[in-house]
This record gives C-alpha cells, sequence and structure tokens, in this order.
C-alpha cells in the first residue's frame, strides 16, 4: 500500500520525468487513469502503484519502464 | 500538512453525520447509564428511522459535494485499497466486538456474581441496543480508518 513494504522499496523517477515533459501531476494523472492525489502519493513514494498502473504512467511520460520505476533493496 | 482532498471531506462528513445519528440513537435508548425497557414496535420504529437517517446523510453529502464543484468523486485503486483497508479493520471491530460480548454471555453464567458491567443479551432492548451499537461502532471504525489512510498517504506538492 505505501512506498515501501518489508525490506526494500519501490522508488521513481517520476517528478523529473514529468516536468522535464512539461506535464501537470493533474495532466499526468487523467492520462494514466488516476486521481491527482494518487500521482501525489506515488511520486512521494507513499504509496507504491499496482504493476498496471506503473506501466500505464511509465507509457505516458514515454520513458523505458526502468528509468521510472526501480526497486531498492536494502 | 497536505490539503484536504474531496474524498477526505466527504469521508469527514459521513463520519460526523455517522456519529450525530449514533448520539440520537443514545438518547432514545438510554437513560443515564440505563437501556430504556422498550416495547418492540418502539424499536422497530427507531431502527427504521435510524436506517432512514443514514441512507438519506449518505445521499446527501455525495449529492452536495457533486453539486460544489459539479464532478462525482472518481475513485482510483489507491481509493479502492483505502476501502479495502478500511473495510478489513470494520471487519476486524466487529469480530472483535461480538466475540467480547460472547464472552461477557457465556462469563455471566460462570460467575454469576462479579462486579463487572452486566449485559443483558435476554433483554431484547439490550440485544436490540448493543447490535446495532456495534454496527455503528464498526463504520465508526471505517470512516477513521479511510481519513488516517488518506492523511498516511498524502503528501505537499508544488506542481
Amino acid at each position: 500500500m505505501t512506498g515501501s513494504r518489508g525490506k526494500g522499496r519501490v522508488v521513481n523517477d517520476i517528478r523529473v520525468l514529468r516536468s522535464a515533459r512539461g506535464l501537470t501531476q493533474q495532466a499526468l494523472a487523467d492520462a494514466a487513469g488516476a486521481t491527482r492525489q494518487t500521482i501525489i502519493a506515488v511520486e512521494a513514494g507513499k504509496y507504491a502503484p499496482s504493476l498496471e498502473l506503473a506501466f500505464r504512467i511509465a507509457k505516458v511520460l514515454e520513458a523505458p519502464f526502468e528509468q521510472v520505476f526501480a526497486f531498492r533493496g536494502e | 500538512m497536505a490539503a484536504v482532498t474531496r474524498t477526505e471531506w466527504q469521508a469527514l462528513a459521513s463520519l460526523l453525520a455517522l456519529v450525530a445519528i449514533f448520539a440520537w440513537f443514545q438518547m432514545r435508548m438510554m437513560d443515564g447509564w440505563t437501556i430504556v425497557d422498550q416495547p418492540a414496535a418502539k424499536l422497530f420504529g427507531i431502527y427504521i428511522v435510524v436506517i432512514a437517517f443514514s441512507a438519506f446523510a449518505e445521499i446527501l453529502i455525495a449529492s452536495l459535494g457533486a453539486a460544489i464543484d459539479g464532478k462525482r468523486v472518481v475513485k482510483d485503486e489507491r481509493d479502492l485499497a483505502i476501502d479495502a483497508r478500511a473495510n478489513q479493520n470494520e471487519r476486524i471491530f466487529i469480530i472483535v466486538a461480538v466475540n467480547v460480548l460472547i464472552w461477557q454471555a457465556l462469563m455471566e453464567e460462570v460467575f454469576a456474581g462479579h462486579a463487572l458491567p452486566k449485559i443483558d443479551l435476554t433483554s431484547l432492548p439490550e440485544l436490540f441496543f448493543f447490535l446495532f451499537a456495534i454496527l455503528f461502532g464498526g463504520e465508526i471504525v471505517k470512516r477513521l480508518s479511510t481519513l488516517w489512510l488518506y492523511r498516511l498517504q498524502s503528501a505537499l506538492s508544488d506542481a
């Protein structure tokens, strides 16, 4: 439910990639089929999205999945 | 502190409405700390009013929210995950509360002279009150969980 569960956590570069493409959080949310609050929570690392949403975000950002998300183990 | 979202306002309004309805229910059922003896017909009337008030309050809150910003609350996977966690907490509360009632009933048979507060489940008003109170408690736990989980995940943004 959150960005960290057990050992390790999902981290992302959504904020950087989004800004580079001139997208607002609302625009990204609309294009990815999520709410702005969810994008905010994902960017802040407070919510780990489902695989499906993660792929949709990567697609909207036109970036390879592994450039957007990474798993940082302990 | 992050801004409160429409979904959170709605959950908060729903919680306040629920507490208000429970307060009304309690006033109808209790005199001080004693549950008032009432006929079944009157209890049924209270039941209908509580259900009607609860349904009306939920519809009103949803309609008002939509009227204010012209949009329905759209839920995505995070909202559904929060709903699921809140429902789970509600279920845990109800299971624990019902088990407490069962233990209370059994213990009263075993330790008849104990000094703890007694619950007479053979009395219809008491049974009605405690079962309804458990349902209310579960709903209150659910809404508090919803609000807490949203706050937990909220974050400030400059976008």
